[in-house]
């Protein structure tokens, strides 16, 4: 059995404009210790997939359609109690924003105690010294005076370790992340990314890391899914996927990028932006801008047509063993 | 493309063999930010965003200014500009004096020299209609309403968007990407000389990104622009600058070709600012993080050298006293003990 598996996810917003398909029949699944990259420019739904994962969206105004099985537990079936018990205890979260998801009138060392007796029943001096361990293992120069700061009184980079330590306070099996380096100057990024990475390879944690960074991804995933318009469009082994991009929306979004040593050679953009996601067009979302669209994708919504072994695309001109 | 080629030559050319005079030219430039507190207000510390900054803009070059927060880039762009008043130092703009300029001579500098900001729906005004927002600079300067109009019109036609189709509506119909080409023709509707451009397109995504970075390259070669181009991106500013001068908590420790940073960076900091950058590439992913530590705050930096407390090549001289910029290669400076 999978540890996640996610079966035609769809998470609708009603909104003063309409009814907002924010994810539209999302698929995956995630084992043990494999790190997934959830790929996508603002409004793909990478965000909102996540959130449904934990079963974070209030029920007023959102509809919530498929299955997420966390170890066989669907956790839009669970009641509130043993999901506060599953979000504890086997999947936790790291966000972006550490200034915003810290609670600024507590210390770390309350706030990480604080997960520990909650979800644990650590008592006060236990708590205490766990939490020392898990600076420690996020490697804070000086645990002890960032356990006693409150969090306006240390860097972003210390804040962000601080908030992976409370994600690791209850031994998680899955870490979802959520832009967690988006924030940060690219010097502490490259620490944090390093960080997540030996966290991951040494506690055997699976993650899912939502990031709209091509290079990001390349640095941490084991594999990728692309995301447009609220569906997933391509996903692959990581390295396949910057090999071989297969779907012309991954393609456009390489060529886009700026990369090192570009210099002289011109950008290709995308053209157009991405659609509203009140009125999505029947067929490809991304038909409309993409460059070797016909009629047949401004009808039907192509499946996922398999490229190579383990790497699929939502295209209908994708060939077997060749970009499309 | 002759032209392109042409701007290119011009933007990598050495600086010190050129024959034109700078058209920017920034000396010493200081700006420290006093912290108040407490029932009188007394100022209690200072955030020292600029220190002693120098440089120049040559006409139709990118000059690229690269650093992490707080390393007083944005602090800088507004110097340039005198939207705020410097501590100390001077900047010449086409051989004026910009800080000594009385309003009305200021206000005829302002319209050769214009600024687009990062966020490009806060720097828009709500209330105004598109075609409003870039014929207002217009109306400021005296030119007749219809006037104004017809070549607001122009203009937004120019960075892709149809004036027919957008011209009458408000900031926030647009996406992020057309809210940007908005800023970009309202700073361009005075034909100004120099743009300071400041995070221009960290706000968007990376498709978006690319479209705005083409429409930029495609105006400076139209209009023969001069750019200042700030960015946290180093990748961005290597793309789009001819010089770079990277920065550190509110000093310069490198400036050079774009083409001899990436190459051959000198400077500690500048090397780990490079190696930090994602590679793009699954197969070579970082063996360990090239620096540690956060950028120390600006308001009481390191004693001397101010990377030295991240710099794994730290000496006892650089807790002393700042290393000054010294020459490293043609047109190329660090301010490094290393190379002194």
């Amino acid at each position: 059995m999978a540890l996640l598996s996610v079966r035609e996810l769809s998470v609708e917003f009603a909104t003063r404009d309409g009814v907002v398909s924010a994810v539209n029949g999302v698929s995956f699944s995630l084992e043990a210790g494999q790190v997934l990259a959830l790929l996508g420019e603002s409004g793909s739904g990478k965000s909102v997939t996540l959130r449904a994962i934990l079963g974070l969206h209030p029920a007023v105004r959102t509809r919530v359609g498929g299955e997420v099985l966390v170890k066989g537990q669907d956790v839009n079936r669970l009641d509130e109690p043993s999901r506060a018990r599953l979000r504890g205890r086997i999947v936790s979260t790291v966000f972006q924003e550490p200034m915003t998801a810290l609670d600024p009138v507590y210390t770390i060392g309350e706030q990480i105690a604080e997960t520990l007796r909650q979800h644990r029943g650590h008592d006060h001096a236990a708590a205490r010294r766990r939490a020392r361990e898990l600076l420690d293992l996020v490697q804070v120069p000086s645990p002890d005076r960032c356990l006693a700061s409150y969090p306006h009184e240390i860097s972003g980079g210390m804040r962000q370790r601080a908030m992976i330590a409370i994600a690791l306070a209850c031994e998680p099996e899955l870490l979802l992340a959520d832009e967690p380096t988006t924030a940060l100057d690219v010097t502490v990024q490259a620490q944090i990314l390093w960080l997540l990475r030996d966290l991951q390879k040494r506690l055997g944690l699976a993650v899912i890391f939502v990031t709209h960074d091509l290079g990001v991804a390349a640095e941490i995933a084991d594999e990728a899914a692309v995301m447009y318009a609220g569906r997933i469009v391509e996903q692959a082994p990581i390295r396949e996927l910057f090999r071989r991009p297969a779907h012309p929306y991954t393609e456009g979004l390489m060529h886009a990028t700026v990369r090192r040593g570009q210099k002289g050679r011109p950008l290709v953009p995308i053209p157009g932006a991405p659609p509203n996601l009140a009125v999505l067009p029947p067929g490809c979302a991304f038909a409309p801008r993409c460059p070797i669209a016909r009629d047949p994708c401004r009808i039907t919504l192509p499946s996922f047509h398999p490229v190579s072994d383990g790497h699929v695309a939502r295209c209908h001109f994708v060939t077997p063993g060749g970009s499309s | 493309m002759s032209a392109d080629n042409a701007m290119e030559s011009r933007n990598n050319r050495d600086p010190r063999v050129s024959a034109d005079a700078p058209l920017l030219e920034a000396r010493g430039l200081r700006k420290h930010f006093p912290l108040r507190g407490g029932v009188l207000q007394r100022t209690y510390a200072w955030v020292r965003a600029v220190d002693d900054v120098s440089f120049d803009v040559y006409p139709a070059e990118t000059l690229g200014i690269v650093g992490e927060s707080g390393c007083g880039k944005s602090t800088l762009a507004r110097l340039i500009l005198r939207l705020i008043e410097a501590d100390a130092g001077t900047v010449r703009f086409d051989g004026q004096d910009v800080r000594g300029a009385a309003p009305p001579q200021m206000k005829r500098l302002r319209r050769d020299m214009q600024l687009v900001f990062q966020d490009p729906y806060a720097s828009l005004n709500p209330r105004l209609t598109i075609e409003d927002a870039v014929a207002f600079s217009l109306l400021v300067h005296g030119t007749r309403a219809a006037e104004a109009r017809e070549r607001a019109r122009a203009l937004l036609g120019r960075v892709g968007l149809d004036p027919r189709l957008y011209g009458r509506r408000y900031a926030h119909e647009l996406s992020g990407g057309q809210r940007q080409r908005v800023n970009i023709a309202r700073a361009l509707v005075l034909d100004p000389k120099l743009l300071v451009l400041d995070e221009p397109v960290s706000a968007l995504d990376k498709s978006v990104q690319a479209q705005v970075l083409n429409l930029l390259a495609d105006l400076k070669a139209e209009r023969a622009l001069t750019y200042v181009f700030i960015s946290h991106d180093l990748n961005v500013i290597e793309y789009v600058s001819g010089r770079v001068m990277v920065m550190y908590l509110g000093e310069v420790v490198e400036t050079g070709t774009a083409d001899a940073l990436a190459q051959a960076p000198k400077h500690p900091y500048t090397q780990a600012l490079f190696a930090s950058a994602p590679s793009m590439d699954p197969d070579r992913r970082m063996d360990r993080p090239p620096i540690a530590g956060d950028p120390p705050n600006p308001i009481d930096p390191p004693s001397g050298c101010r990377f030295r407390t991240r710099c794994a090549f730290a000496m006892e001289q650089c807790a002393q006293a700042p290393p000054a910029l010294r020459p490293v290669g043609p047109g190329h400076e660090a301010a490094c003990y290393l190379f002194s």
